[in-house]
């Protein structure tokens, strides 16, 4: 056990931060931190969180000025003994450390994230992605994302515009756009090759800092740019599927 | 207490290393297009021969061979990240980014900066005679 200082940022007139000692066991996350306070401290401190298992994306918040899962991260692993805890950046705040997801989605939105299937393919005709497939292979630590929103609050350029569509909705473009069953290809494109598309991007790289996946956003956005530079190689290379 | 100086040096030294090439590219940018502001007005001004050995009597003086050595490291720092940020766009080293950055833009740039700065220093400073 250890004692550590938590400084949450607090919602409200004044934007303060409120200073809690907690006494915690090494192998406790930050979340465990912040129930403890508002167990036994102050029980009107507001986060938000459902898995606890980094597989929802609810507690994304800002971990000593990092966008983190509070349930993935350990204090232990902070190496610091004054940890302080804020909500998302570039989103708006509605308690404490909960923010509104909107801004987020709607750019998600943009890029048709559902799959948009050929309508002259048989519905009842299961298709077959093998994993050496173009987009098999493509889809590979691509497709973990869980909307946490921790690239978004990272991402500079979100920070600077908020028209930009941000890394996840382009991943997810990304990843729709290689799915060989997918028929929403022009529609996709048209809204990447936007200013406020794939070409906003400065290769920060913070995206990929920021992911408590380990998805190499950045590198999906250079893809998608390619793509858009070379169409005839990315309908080659859409096409090129081992798909019935 | 660790101090809020360590957390945020310790979070832009190695993860955010993207971040770090992005304001360096920025502000060596800025620095750079200053000077050739500069540059330009000061040539325009020396048409006048007398007035133009004046002029480099002045720009051989240590403390303007010094500020040649920074400009050089702002050259190399810009061009460096320039070459790794094409690298970035045609798909190279995008997986080990923070190597290329520390590696190559930093790494490979001290080394051609001392190579170029070694004779500056010795021969515009040291060896300097008014």
């Amino acid at each position: 056990m250890a004692t550590y200082q938590i400084r949450v940022a607090r919602s409200g007139s004044d934007g303060a931060t409120d200073s809690f000692t907690v006494e915690l066991d090494h192998r406790m996350t930050v979340l465990d931190a912040l129930f403890l306070i508002q167990r036994e401290q102050d029980p009107t401190l507001s986060f938000r969180c459902s898995c606890r298992v980094g597989m929802c994306g609810t507690c994304a918040m800002r971990i000593n000025w990092q966008p983190r899962l509070a349930c993935q991260t350990r204090v232990l692993t902070l190496k610091a003994d004054t940890i302080v805890v804020e909500p998302l950046a570039h989103l708006p705040v509605m308690k404490d450390l909960v923010v509104a997801m909107d801004p987020f989605f709607e750019q998600w939105k943009r890029v048709k994230p559902a799959l948009h299937p050929d309508p002259k393919r048989d519905p009842k005709k299961l298709a077959v992605v093998p994993p050496t497939s173009e987009f098999g292979k493509q889809a590979q630590g691509k497709r973990d994302c869980i909307t946490c929103g921790a690239c978004y609050a990272a991402c500079g350029i979100v920070g600077s515009n908020e028209e930009y569509l941000g890394p996840a909705a382009i991943n997810k473009a990304m990843l729709r756009l290689m799915d060989p069953r997918d028929n929403a290809v022009d529609e996709r494109l048209e809204e990447l090759n936007d200013e406020n598309g794939v070409w906003r991007c400065h290769t920060q790289f913070n995206c990929v800092a920021a992911c408590p996946k380990g998805i190499n956003l950045t590198d999906s956005i250079m893809k998608m740019k390619r793509s858009l530079l070379f169409p005839k190689k990315f309908h080659d290379k859409r096409n090129f599927v081992d798909n019935p | 207490m660790t101090s809020a100086i360590s957390l945020t040096i310790r979070k832009y030294s190695w993860k955010y290393a993207g971040n770090l090439a992005f304001w360096i590219q920025r502000l060596t940018g800025l620095g750079l297009v200053f000077y050739l502001i500069l540059h330009v007005h000061t040539i325009h001004d020396l048409r006048d021969p007398a007035k133009f050995d004046a002029a480099l009597a002045t720009f051989s003086k240590p403390f303007f061979k010094l500020g040649e050595i920074f400009l050089l490291a702002t050259v190399i720092l810009h061009a460096m990240n320039g070459i790794r940020l094409t690298m970035v766009d045609m798909g190279v080293g995008l997986t080990k980014q923070r190597q290329v950055f520390w590696y190559f833009t930093i790494g490979l740039g001290a080394a051609l900066l001392i190579a170029g700065a070694l004779p500056m220093f010795i021969y515009g400073i040291l060896r300097h005679q008014p």
